[in-house]
């Protein structure tokens, strides 16, 4: 099964994004926005619209897809004057339009170029603006920076949200890339094995993500065992083989078994420290990733953490084989039951 | 004695010349990135070194050997192509012993070295599948076990983690680096995603039409970019254009578009002269004040566009005199701080500026990507 | 104990003898060696002889311009040929394009059997098709009996445009189902999001990006048609193409030799020019012709697009394919059993009459058509390696286009030049001359096939395997021949088919009736009436049930391993 029971609600000029891991059904789900595909069971509604009966060419729906799909046998110009074209639209309407769009886009240069000529960029940026130019208010895009550089996705990234916003379209973007999701995305759908598992904000789903398994698709976590043992103040106080640690997260599970989870950055680093709630450690491995440092580190209790701090004078001191003392601040460590497939299960992406 | 070695060595096919006078070291069990846009020549240089084609001018030399006229048969390094190119007709045990039979094993010693080596990449309990019936990051798995069989020192990859899902990369970076360090290979992975470089990397070399811009340690290259491409290629970097105002020992002063004015701790260029400044995006501090500030290389502006990006938060300004800054910080510090629209000052501190000669093709050409 | 003994030193033997080839292939010198030998085997026994036999004997062409009628009769049988197989080829693509896309598109059930069906006038041998469709079509057992009629088109134009249309038919729907299945549909669903109706999609993408393959069946049709002998002489009655006219010529003997030889010449070398010049046009100028796709008609196409009217062509379609191209092919089938039936297969098997000699023919066919194969594959592989990884770099499409040669020309004007050029060497006895006719219009099946299935294989697989250590003999041996023996196999059936098959060639080489091959002898049967209908039948039924028989046999091999 590639979707099921999947109940979804766009708003008007969102910009979307559908995130998980391949196979989860989230270009099922576009395809059939789009009548690609049928579902078997459901409606779509598109507007007000009912179009589950509606052929592919009647949606009026905006399609890029993943392997872009420039016709070869085409230039750019009659690539992208192709859905006017098509819709009988009088030449000198078509021309206006796709000349307004190919500025937009800064593909004026291209335009007696053929696909195979083109690089990625430039022939993403004319599947979008053949998707766009007849005048679609919906916009679906299935993995369309996929094939792209890194810094190529990066940088246009940002094009399609401001193209997106400026024309005040509604977009639905199916990503694998949760990075990408969340720098373009107004809201995100998280999928997983054709069901959705959560939907938030970027912020949301970075800060107080509701299932373990966004906590460990969207950014980095930590994940420790271990058992709720009392509250303290107004905390509660959990047992993570042998040391307690205190979170202001409110829980009311059923069982004892919990898992607590907490971001690598947001994990404080010291050489040492007098403060209480202290955990002593060993630095096992230490990355420079440019702007930031992401060290190794294995705790008393025998956890192994990620912690990654910003580049400064302090955290560059920090090498392989120190002691250290690590804050786990009680407002960031968050509490989830633990899930009766297994940790291990229950947040692969694989 | 180094392990690889290329010296002025040049490829062409046709008329577009994809390596071109290269020349470089790899030391024995040392872990280099070779960093570069698609079309740099990287993969040619792997198919180089491997033997698969052969160097118009210039020498390649292997542990010492000169290893121009040697075929890939007897150069004995493990190549991982791109889609990993898995043997789809015999099975998963059957591709890893591949090599060691070719290479006049025996049938039972090449097996006995085949199920080691699934053993070491956890691929043993699927000995009797095929590749296509295994997922994309076991089939990577796959390839390197069949790489590493014959007991290649040498591992060359091309876009190891490419054909992965985002998150899979992430978590997969870090086992192909621990793989080679505990094995002892000299490896040379291939790819365009910088910051895989940063964190699987010894040592960095960034390509860019056949040639070396810049190589050196993930910090050096991305504190100490020796040009434009390499700054905007190599993390996030923002960029003024201008020219000297003034030089004294100590430093420059650079004009900037309409009138602002930058303080460098460098002595670069003659007065007039057309330059670059470049600042990463986590150096750029943003102050609140909706006073006149004192001080220098405070730009004020106003915030264009907040970005999450999970661990971080990403600004972006337009200053009053029509550049644009992205200022990146923790999430912990910025998010929520300051709003779309607000009036603030950018920080920029002199000794985190770093200058260019101006491009001859303008620095738009230069920072094109697409 | 010992026997096992001596059994391992036997295969560690073989497995050292594979270990030293495999050392070898490595060596340069080995490698240009066998390159060099698959492209001498290729001139000096496919490509040259033909020319050198026409142009040595150009000379005796004179003869013909004595002789204004017979020069006449001549030039109309060969304007005959292009104008017959171009209608043939059009009408064909025409008809049988919407076959291939009901194959490859539709979920109906009885795809799969149409599919089937498809493959039968590909497996009987044409001279059978000839001798099928004209039972079917003009003798009272067949199609005219139902109508109470004596005849109901009797030998001539509208007869031969029939068989030809049946038998390129397969040709054109096998090419296209192989290109719609390589093409992306993504294409065309790109298109209807774009607001395109399925119709439109389809004229304006899907048809355009398919020109290649539309181009070359086209040729492939025409050349069949244009190539085809046996079964032709068979239907043709008054009316005469090129490959008819040599055929009498050959046999007639109220005309001095030196005239015969004239005439031979004469229209085999404008057969050949004027086949590979057209070829050679189409296959450069076809590409340019654009498709009309500069104006739409949205609502046209929107009702082109109904289901009623996809119905309505698909049943045309296949109405069209079954009382032309299938009944007529599997007609044979009744008298064919009737024959068993009244005793004429114990004639069979004694040899009585006519039957020694038609064994001896079969048996003849059978041993030229297995030797043919066997020298297109081994000197036929390094040739399609060649042309597969362009090892000769620029010159390689030179030496493409040349392979493809030996199927555009007339094969019984093939034969004739052939003929013409080993018949100066007196030793060489005519078996020889029928061995390399067969062997030449056969080698581009083979080349052609396996090249096309070694270039779909990644070049990074064999770079993969060279740099594990593997020798170039051992990656073609380990690693190339298992991903391509599918197509091997098949390219390896298409040319003992169509060896079996050839007739034309085979007239032209065997002048004496021992030489003549099976499809030859059971030409003379029918149109000179020297056996009966129920020996016809029957001969005609043995003679597919042959070439089935090894076709069966192949597949199970095939299927097994």
């Amino acid at each position: 099964m590639a979707a099921k029971n999947v109940n979804l609600q766009v708003e008007d000029r969102e910009y979307l994004c559908i995130i998980g891991p391949s196979g989860c059904g989230k270009t099922t789900l576009i395809k059939c926005i789009a009548g690609i595909i049928e579902p078997d069971e459901g409606e779509i509604y598109i507007g007000d619209r009912l179009v589950n009966k509606l052929p592919i060419e009647d949606r009026g729906v905006g399609y890029v897809f993943q392997e872009i799909a420039l016709f070869p046998h085409m230039n750019v110009y009659d690539n992208v004057c192709y859905g006017p074209f098509v819709k009988g639209w009088s030449i000198s309407r078509v021309e206006n339009l796709v000349k307004e769009m190919l500025n937009m886009m800064g593909l004026q240069d291209r335009v007696r170029d053929h696909p195979d000529e083109l690089s990625g960029g430039a022939k993403q940026k004319t599947a979008v603006a053949r998707a766009l130019v007849s005048g679609s208010r919906l916009l679906l895009l299935d993995e369309p920076l996929g094939a792209l550089d890194a810094k190529v996705r990066r940088v246009l990234r940002y094009e399609l949200r401001r193209l997106v916003k400026d024309l005040g379209l509604t977009a639905i973007h199916v990503t694998h890339d949760q990075e990408e999701a969340m720098s373009i995305a107004d809201r995100i759908v998280v999928m997983r094995a054709g069901e959705v598992v959560e939907v938030g904000t970027p912020f949301e789903l970075y800060m107080r993500p509701k299932k373990l398994f966004t906590a460990n698709f969207v950014g980095e976590a930590n994940f420790l065992v271990g058992d709720l043992v009392g509250e303290e103040d107004d905390c509660v106080k959990i047992d993570v083989n042998g040391k307690i640690l205190y979170s202001k997260c409110k829980v009311n599970f059923e069982d004892n078994r919990i898992v607590a989870v907490i971001r690598p950055e947001f994990i404080i680093m010291r050489k040492s420290t007098s403060l209480k709630e202290v955990w002593k450690g060993e630095v096992r491995g230490k990355v420079f990733l440019g702007s930031s440092i992401r060290f190794e580190v294995q705790m008393e209790n025998g956890s192994l953490v990620a912690v990654k701090r910003p580049v400064s004078p302090e955290t560059l001191r920090f090498n392989v084989g120190d002691s250290v003392s690590l804050i786990l601040p009680r407002e960031f460590l968050l509490l989830y039951p633990y899930p009766k497939e297994g940790l291990e299960r229950a947040i692969s992406i694989e | 004695m180094p392990g690889i070695r290329l010296v002025k060595v040049t490829k062409r096919y046709g008329d577009v010349t994809a390596i071109r006078n290269l020349s470089l070291e790899i030391g024995d069990g040392e872990y280099v990135c070779v960093l570069g846009p698609t079309g740099s020549g990287k993969t040619t240089l792997l198919k180089l070194i491997a033997g698969i084609v052969k160097p118009d001018s210039g020498e390649i030399y292997i542990d010492g050997r000169l290893v121009n006229n040697v075929p890939p048969q007897e150069r004995n390094v493990a190549y991982v192509p791109q889609y990993y190119a898995l043997f789809p007709h015999i099975s998963v045990i059957d591709n890893v012993a591949f090599g060691p039979l070719s290479r006049g094993v025996s049938r039972e010693e090449a097996y006995k070295v085949s199920m080691q080596m699934l053993e070491m990449t956890r691929l043993a309990w699927r000995a009797n599948s095929f590749p296509h019936e295994l997922s994309g990051g076991m089939q990577q798995r796959l390839a390197l076990a069949r790489g590493l069989a014959s007991g290649a020192k040498i591992l060359l990859l091309d876009e190891p983690l490419g054909a992965l899902d985002a998150r899979l990369r992430v978590e997969l970076r870090y086992k192909l680096r621990e793989m080679a360090k505990e094995n002892n290979l000299t490896t040379i992975h291939v790819t365009h995603d910088q910051e895989e470089a940063m964190i699987v990397a010894d040592r960095i070399i960034v390509l860019r039409n056949g040639e070396i811009q810049q190589e050196g340690p993930p910090s050096q290259i991305y504190n100490e970019p020796k040009n434009i491409f390499v700054a905007h290629f190599v993390g996030g970097a923002n960029f003024f254009e201008g020219f000297v105002a003034e030089t004294d020992q100590n430093g420059s002063w650079i004009q900037l578009r309409n009138g602002f004015v930058l303080r460098i701790n460098e002595v670069f260029g003659s007065v007039g002269e057309r330059v670059v400044v470049m600042v990463r995006e986590e150096k750029a501090t943003i102050i609140r004040g909706a006073k006149k500030r004192e001080g220098i290389n405070l730009l004020p502006g106003t915030i264009e566009w907040v970005s999450f990006l999970g661990d971080f938060v990403s600004y972006s300004i337009i200053l009053d005199n029509g550049d644009r800054v992205n200022s990146k910080m923790p999430t912990i510090i910025g998010v929520g701080r300051f709003r779309v629209g607000e009036r603030v000052y950018v920080h920029l501190r002199p000794e985190d500026l770093r200058i260019y000669p101006y491009p001859p093709h303008g620095l738009y050409k230069e920072l094109e990507v697409i | 104990m010992e026997k096992q003994h001596s059994i391992k030193k036997d295969y560690n033997a073989m497995y050292n003898l594979i270990r030293k080839l495999d050392d070898l292939s490595s060596r340069n010198s080995i490698k240009c060696l066998v390159y060099a030998s698959s492209i001498i085997f290729f001139l000096t026994l496919i490509l040259l002889p033909p020319i050198l036999g026409i142009l040595e004997n150009i000379g005796q062409v004179e003869a013909i311009f004595h002789e204004p009628r017979l020069l006449s009769s001549a030039n109309a049988a060969i304007i005959n040929s292009f104008i017959m197989a171009f209608t043939v080829a059009t009408l064909d693509l025409v008809t049988a394009l919407p076959l291939a896309w009901f194959i490859v598109r539709s979920r109906s059930k009885i795809v799969h059997f149409i599919d089937t069906l498809v493959d039968i006038p590909f497996l009987i041998p044409t001279a059978a098709l000839g001798y099928s469709s004209l039972r079917f079509w003009s003798s009272k057992s067949g199609l005219p009996g139902i109508f109470g009629l004596e005849t109901l088109i009797s030998p001539g134009f509208t007869l031969v445009l029939l068989l030809h249309f049946a038998f390129s038919y397969p040709v054109i729907v096998r090419v296209m189902v192989g290109e719609l299945l390589n093409y992306k549909e993504v294409y065309e669903v790109a298109a209807r999001t774009l607001g395109a109706s399925p119709f439109t999609a389809v004229r304006t993408i899907t048809l355009p990006l398919l020109k290649p393959g539309i181009i070359a069946s086209f040729l492939l049709a025409f050349a069949r048609s244009l190539s085809e002998t046996g079964a032709t002489v068979m239907v043709a009655g008054p009316w005469e193409n090129g490959p008819i006219f040599l055929f009498r010529v050959i046999d007639r003997t109220d005309i001095p030799a030196f005239l015969k030889n004239g005439i031979l010449v004469y229209v085999s070398s404008i057969l050949i020019l004027t086949s590979t010049i057209i070829f050679f046009l189409i296959g450069l100028l076809a590409p340019k012709i654009k498709f009309p796709i500069r104006r739409v008609f949205p609502s046209i196409d929107r009702n082109l697009s109904r289901s009623e009217i996809i119905r309505f062509r698909n049943g045309l379609t296949l109405l069209i394919f079954l009382s032309i191209v299938v009944a007529p092919s599997i007609f044979i089938a009744l008298p064919m059993i009737n024959a068993l039936l009244d005793g004429t297969l114990g004639d069979a098997v004694a040899g009585l009459g006519p039957w020694g000699e038609f064994w001896h023919g079969m048996l003849l066919s059978y041993i030229i058509s297995l030797l043919s194969t066997l020298l297109n594959i081994i000197f036929g592989l390094p040739a399609s390696i060649l042309i597969a990884r362009r090892k000769l770099g620029r010159a390689t499409s030179i030496f493409k286009a040349l392979t493809s040669v030996p199927i555009i020309v007339p094969s019984i004007a093939l034969g004739t030049s052939l003929k013409l050029y080993w018949g100066r060497y007196p030793f060489i006895h005519e078996f020889w001359v029928l061995l390399f006719s067969h062997t030449t219009i056969t080698y581009t099946y083979f080349v052609e096939s396996m090249a096309a299935a070694i270039e779909s294989i990644p070049l990074e697989i064999e770079e993969v395997a060279s740099t594990l250590g593997a020798k170039p003999l051992t990656i073609f041996r380990k690693i190339t021949l298992p991903l391509t023996k599918y197509s091997g196999f098949s390219g390896a059936v298409l040319v003992f088919t169509r060896a079996l098959g050839e007739t034309g060639a085979a007239k032209a080489a065997a002048r004496s009736r021992e030489s003549w091959t099976l499809p030859i002898l059971l030409v003379d049967w029918i149109v000179n009436k020297r056996a009966t209908e129920s020996q016809s039948a029957l001969g005609i039924g043995l003679y597919i049930i042959s070439s089935f028989i090894i076709l069966l046999v192949l597949r199970l091999l095939t299927r097994r391993k």
